[in-house]
């Protein structure tokens, strides 16, 4: 097969930079010490052996030696470990809360620190009030800005040494981290993973994944209001972009392509979808700016921000091609319109 | 631009109006209208060529360039 080479610059430059990605991403992973990896043998170091410090107690409440008897019981267990956990951490969902986009949004949540799974339930399925304050308790109460866009840097698999978790005692947030470094034990050289706890502001979305600062319930009634204002706003101008384009559509069958109002709609809808995200990364990092006070070092960029926003990129970039088409169509025609 | 179109000045030279002219040459009023005010961005050999056999002149006598 023959490989032909496009003449245009740039989709040579992006070509030769997906080639020269592969290669090094291969090379940094076949050959990690190439790198400063930790498989690093150049200086001949003898293998050092992990040594854990775990001696910090489980947040969570340790298995019944007799819960194998069923799954049932097993599950049972699950789900009364996971409520009281979402209790005392703060994060038990009441709703009440507004979404704009991945940036800000409000939580009205269940904390305490006593509750158990029954007195939930009883009050879910006996209490016969039907207000919120009254049958939970407002001093159970609390409120929160959610910042969708950022969230603790945990790993997911198992234990590794980047994985965070988050959890609350006593109203007091934290997070347990693990930090290696190296001891001795016995004469010998090992490496030590302590777990650490350390206290931080903010609390934690699970579910969501998101950083929760906590607020009053005025401020969060006000930031709800900014946030319905600032979503009706943009729904209007979507619903603007939407009229364009069918607008356009129409226009097409009609038979009138290239135009300058076509010419206009197709920028104007092309340049939404890019600044789209690039504004919704923008105001992430003035949330960080707001908020930095609260965040730590192991708070960062969420990134579903971008697994949900390429795609918005892409669709902008086709509508600014479709523009420049256009543009040019239109000039064409605009020329055989004054040639006689 | 550079390139004055003298079609009015044929035109009043042979007598001729612009209706006359249109329905001669074959094109229509607007598009001669466009060429005689000067608007047109080009012109087709075969209308020059329709022009000048109508007018009875040549090409020069309709295009002149006078520099910016």
């Amino acid at each position: 097969m023959k490989f032909k080479f496009n003449t245009n610059l740039i989709v040579n430059i992006v070509i030769i930079g997906y080639v020269l990605l592969i290669l090094a991403m291969y090379v940094s992973f076949s050959y990690p010490s190439l790198f400063g990896g930790s498989q690093s043998t150049v200086n001949n170091e003898p293998f050092i052996p992990n040594v854990s410090n775990n001696d910090l107690k489980a947040f969570d409440e340790e298995a019944p030696a007799n819960l194998t008897s069923s799954y049932y019981h097993y599950k049972q267990f699950n789900d009364s470990v996971k409520t009281i956990r979402e209790l005392r951490n703060g994060e038990y969902w009441m709703g009440g809360g507004q979404v704009f986009a991945s940036v800000l949004a409000t939580e009205e949540n269940l904390q305490c620190d006593t509750c158990s799974k029954k007195w939930l339930y009883d009050r879910v399925f006996n209490f016969k009030e039907h207000n919120d304050a009254k049958k939970y308790g407002i001093d159970h109460f609390r409120w929160y800005i959610k910042l969708p866009g950022w969230k603790l840097n945990d790993a997911r698999w198992a234990l590794g040494p980047d994985s965070i978790q988050f959890y609350a005692k006593g109203g007091q947030s934290f997070i347990r981290k693990i930090i290696v470094h190296r001891g001795k034990r016995k004469d010998t050289v090992v490496k030590i993973w302590n777990t650490v706890d350390q206290p931080v502001k903010f609390n934690y979305n699970h579910r969501d994944r998101a950083i929760l600062i906590p607020c009053s319930r005025s401020a969060k009634h006000a930031v709800d209001i900014i946030i319905i204002i600032v979503n009706i706003c943009l729904a209007l101008y979507f619903l603007y972009l939407i009229s364009g384009f069918l607008k356009f559509v129409l226009d097409l069958s009609k038979g009138l392509a290239f135009t300058g109002k076509n010419v206009r709609r197709l920028r104007l809808i092309g340049l939404s979808l890019l600044i789209y995200p690039v504004g919704i990364f923008a105001l992430n990092y003035l949330i960080w700016l707001i908020f930095h006070n609260y965040f730590t070092e192991d708070v960062v960029l969420n990134g579903n921000l971008w697994t949900n926003n390429w795609k918005t990129i892409g669709v902008g970039i086709v509508f600014l091609a479709l523009f420049k088409a256009f543009r040019q169509g239109k000039l064409l025609k605009d020329e055989q319109d004054l040639t006689v | 631009m550079a390139i004055i179109v003298n079609l009015d000045v044929m035109m009043a030279r042979r007598k001729m109006s612009l209706t006359e002219l249109s329905e001669r040459v074959g094109i229509t009023m607007a598009n001669l209208s466009i060429l005689k005010t000067g608007k047109a961005k080009a012109i087709r050999f075969e209308t020059l060529e329709a022009i000048c056999l109508v007018l009875n002149c040549q090409p020069g006598d309709i295009l002149e360039f006078i520099p910016d």
